[in-house]
């Protein structure tokens, strides 16, 4: 069988599931207040979609996503598979966090740019994860103000100000209307390590399967 | 060398040292008295009953001895690498942990008479029992021993803060991932703390063994009657005449009529004030805070499942006993008859539970009757408002109408009370906690149960009303958050927590009444308290229970979890914390809930149906997955149905009758072989139908 095209395809919501000649397992941790979206971003990015009535998270939820990239040069498939913990806002349950960034490449803190007060606890995680990176660990810090969709841009002073503090980079996004998500796992997706993919499964299995076709 | 090392002439071996000890003589930190605590051994031929243990202040020590003893603190039961001076052999010594000293090191032999100021000391012979208080963020870990000649000793304080001996090891520790303290105290793991090695090294002299009845007070050699008759501290404090409880056994030790040494004599009402009322102290930075504490839970978890693993997953010899009792497979476990027990039926109607009370409202059968035909069958949903208050214990079960009456007027003042008491308090409304508290309620009422008839958004209600979330125009979500406020001030100390919101739901859904839902709430809340407690213990408990209950029950698949990394568990967390509601239909939960609140069989019957969980897709799992991400996402995917709900919980109900015989075999031969105990306590309690509750102790605060 050919090997579907899957050129200029960014996403697996193609229609066609490409084969990845490589992969690799990318573990993302969400923290930040409860409300500023977490839950409604993940739901973004891993069905494209939104629900406003969507419960709170208890403890944390843990979500997988596929997701198959080319590289423009090679034409080479790579995927990433996407495991993804979010983490419930109170601090009854954040005590818990450690456990869900402990063994996370990326830290994605959420903030709610119409609650400035979400925005102080956001610095509150940095801090906590840059105490932890010290300790020879390495997680990629991203900030992220999210409902871009209901900003009036009220506190836009204030958190340039902090951003600019921070230095870590920083995403406006809309979980409601999908803006900036695509960015934000794009910009997740172009730094990863090249060394950490590894042969891929699929291409594994698929030998493994012709194998079996061939001798039956 | 020195010939300090090798002379032993008029002094003592040293087994065990720790610096940087106190006693805390008044409130003030200058009443302090700074000493070294020790085990000694007089000569080689010193038996491990003669063995002492003391007390020294270091204002009596020559400097010599206070070098030794710091230099033993540091490295004498660690071993060292770099140069010391009472080192042989830099090359030979090497970093270890067996609490056997690595050097022999000797100091002027400790006097055992408390003539000297505050010295004092006892042999392991005459040592009865110790009372242990580990650290907490007030206080600081402290130990007392109690001797056999009555006298009573002060509390010993560890200042780990300040010992670099303390220091050293909490950081091996840490290093081997092992912050956690080797000596289980309260039946739940604490943080390492500087008395812990002391009673770590002890155990190698003698036999120490915490009292069942009040875990943090380790009998020393104890004699079988000595653990039976020991009463524990509160029995005694609820006890109306207290003298006569006093005369029994070695209690009257522990008393503050026992005879008073000279030196403690004059200082011991401060002592014991001191004791009783800890200063409350900033944390230290050098201990392990709360956060890395619980950090280390999972991981804890399958420590601890490593431990008790060879254990639980039974040997041929547990195996072939069961097999000869209880037939192979353990088929005469479950009979025909218990299957046919345990088989579902339709729900209990209004009329058969009519017939179940008098005219004075006054049950006609036993309870346990009424409880049977509920478990195997549910409520049917007419019945639900009026059953469910009985079940949840708002009211008594042997209420007649009359009195239920009146009790209802009570509850309604009552709610009243504390409802208006927050409505009406400007001072307390401007507080940051209660702002704090309410914005988090208000958060989560606005995403509780939305896709519920009566929760759904009305029409005039857009989706980006969430922009000031205080704004609640379904009068339903009204009514819930002013009773998860009201119940936030009610019980001040654990405070609104996430999840609570799903737990009143489906109460407010069958019941309406204000009042006898806030009721009904309360009484859940104080068996689901546990789960909610800031330190998490409550949870941890509960998931290294169905670890053990796993282990125990199905160790084939317990050994395939444990090889895709998933036998921490952790994807029951969140179906324990709120008992399942966001796995199963909300109409399934109010059934499933009405079963685990009859406590028929055990009041942690929802450990069995978890149980009942890992048993129906064990198959599955086993042949198919194997990587942890899979696993876990097979779980948190599971949707499952009503008729999931009645095949689970008549699996849980055989689970559990196969567990209670096994438990019963295993008990008759332990019993009959004096051996030690298989089935740990947590999982015996399972037996139990008596309500675990645990209550928050440490006041809300701004979060
Ligand atoms: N308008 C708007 N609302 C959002 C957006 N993201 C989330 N929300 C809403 O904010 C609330 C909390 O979202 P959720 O994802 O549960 O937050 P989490 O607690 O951080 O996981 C929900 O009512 C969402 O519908 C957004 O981008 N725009
Ligand atoms: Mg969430």
């Amino acid at each position: 069988m050919a090997r579907p095209s899957v050129q200029n395809k960014r996403s697996s919501q193609s229609l066609f599931t490409p084969i990845a000649s490589k992969e690799a397992d990318l573990k993302i941790v969400l923290l930040g207040e409860s409300a500023v979206g977490k839950s409604s971003l993940v739901t973004r990015f891993a069905s494209n979609a939104f629900d406003a009535d969507k419960e709170s998270t208890i403890g944390a939820a843990f979500i997988v996503k596929k997701y198959y990239v080319t590289d423009p040069e090679t034409n080479e498939v790579k995927l990433i598979n996407f495991q993804i913990w979010d983490t419930a806002g109170q601090e009854r349950y954040q005590s818990l966090a450690p456990m869900y960034y402990r063994n996370a490449s990326v830290a994605i803190i959420v903030f709610d740019l119409t609650d400035i007060s979400s925005l102080t606890k956001a610095e509150f995680w940095i801090a906590e994860l840059e105490a932890y990176n010290r300790e020879e660990h390495k997680i990629q810090i991203l900030l992220v103000g999210n409902k871009s969709d209901l900003s009036k841009n009220e506190n836009d002073n204030q958190i340039s100000e902090t951003v600019e503090r921070l230095k870590v980079p920083y995403f406006k996004t809309s979980a409601k209307e999908g803006t900036g998500v695509d960015e934000l796992f794009k910009y997740i997706v172009d730094s990863i390590d090249d060394g950490i993919f590894v042969e891929s499964r699929e291409t594994l299995d698929l030998d493994q399967k012709s194998k079996k076709s061939s001798c039956c | 060398m020195t010939d300090h090392v090798t002379s032993t002439a008029g002094k003592s071996q040293l087994l065990y040292a720790k610096s940087k000890v106190f006693l805390h003589l008044t409130k003030h930190k200058t009443g302090n008295v700074e000493g070294f605590l020790t085990i000694t051994k007089r000569t080689a031929s010193t038996s491990n009953k003669e063995l002492a243990i003391n007390f020294i202040p270091k204002s009596i020590l020559n400097s010599e001895d206070v070098k030794t003893l710091e230099w033993f603190d540091l490295y004498g039961l660690d071993g060292e690498k770099e140069y010391s001076p009472y080192h042989e052999d830099a090359n030979q010594t090497k970093q270890s942990s067996s609490n056997e000293p690595v050097k022999k090191a000797y100091i002027t032999r400790p006097s055992n008479s408390s003539s000297t100021a505050y010295a004092f000391g006892v042999t392991i012979g005459s040592l009865y029992s110790i009372a242990v208080r580990p650290p907490s963020i007030h206080w600081k870990g402290s130990i007392i021993l109690h001797s056999t000649l009555g006298e009573r000793l002060p509390p010993i304080f560890f200042h780990d803060d300040e010992c670099p001996g303390f220091k050293r090891e909490l950081s091996r520790k840490r290093k081997q991932f092992q912050p956690f303290s080797e000596n289980n105290l309260k039946g739940g793991e604490i943080p390492y703390w500087g008395g812990d090695r002391f009673i770590t090294v002890l155990r190698k002299y003698a036999a120490v063994e915490a009292n069942p009845a009040e875990k943090t007070i380790l009998m020393i050699n104890p004699t079988p009657s000595d653990l039976s008759t020991f009463i524990p501290q509160d029995a005694i404090e609820r006890s109306n005449d207290k003298t006569s409880l006093f005369g029994q056994g070695k209690w009257k030790l522990l008393t503050t009529m026992a005879k008073l040494t000279n030196f403690t004599k004059n200082k011991v009402n401060e002592v014991a004030q001191n004791f009783e009322q800890p200063e409350v102290k900033a944390i230290s930075e050098d201990f392990e805070s709360a956060r890395v504490y619980l950090a280390k839970w999972a991981l804890s978890i399958e420590e601890e499942a490593n431990r008790t693993r060879s254990k639980l997953i039974l040997n041929d010899d547990y195996k072939s006993l069961l097999i000869e009792k209880l037939g192979k497979d353990f088929s005469s476990l479950v009979t025909p008859q218990d299957i046919n027990n345990a088989s579902r039926k339709d729900p209990l109607k209004k009329a058969e539970w009519d017939s179940y009370f008098d005219t004075n409202g006054l049950p006609k059968i036993t309870i346990q009757e009424i409880k049977d035909r509920i478990f195997h069958g549910g409520v049917d949903p007419e019945i639900r408002p009026q059953v469910w208050p009985y079940l949840l214990q708002v009211y008594p079960w042997d209420v007649s109408t009359q009195e239920k009456h009146s009790l209802e007027i009570t509850l309604q003042e009552q709610y009243l009370d504390l409802k208006t008491c927050w409505q009406t308090d400007i001072n307390k409304r401007e507080t940051d906690l209660f702002k704090d508290q309410k914005f988090r309620i208000e958060k989560d009422i606005n995403r509780t149960d939305r896709d519920i008839s009566i929760f759904k958004r009305l029409p005039e209600e857009t989706s980006d009303d969430n922009e000031d979330v205080s704004v609640i125009k379904n009068p339903n979500l009204n009514t819930l958050r002013t009773i998860l406020i009201t119940y936030n001030e009610l019980n001040a100390n654990l405070g609104y927590v996430q999840g609570m919101n799903d737990l009143l739901s489906p109460l407010y859904y069958v019941i309406r009444d204000e009042t006898i839902v806030f009721w009904s709430f309360v009484k859940f809340m104080d068996r689901m308290e546990r789960n909610f407690v800031r330190d998490q213990s409550g949870m941890r408990l509960q998931m290294k229970t169905l670890n053990e209950l796993t282990q125990f029950m199905l160790p084939e698949f317990y050994l395939h979890l444990e090889k895709c990394e998933s036998n921490n568990l952790f994807f029951f967390f969140r179906m324990l914390l709120v008992w399942f509601k966001r796995e199963f239909p909300y109409e399934t939960i109010l059934k499933l809930w009405e079963i685990f609140w009859t406590d028929y069989y055990s009041s942690q019957f929802h450990l069995f149906f978890a149980l009942a969980l890992l048993d129906k897709h064990s198959n599955t799992i086993i042949n198919n997955l194997s990587r942890f991400d899979e696993v876990l996402k097979y779980f948190n995917d599971l949707s499952m149905t009503e008729n999931d709900v009645d095949d689970l919980l008549m699996r849980a109900e055989l689970l559990f009758l196969k567990f209670r015989s096994m438990v019963n075999v295993i008990d008759i031969k332990e019993r009959y072989e004096g051996s030690a105990q298989l089935i740990s306590s947590d999982l015996r309690d399972l037996i139990g139908t008596e309500l675990v509750i645990q209550k928050e102790n440490e006041p809300c605060s701004v979060e």
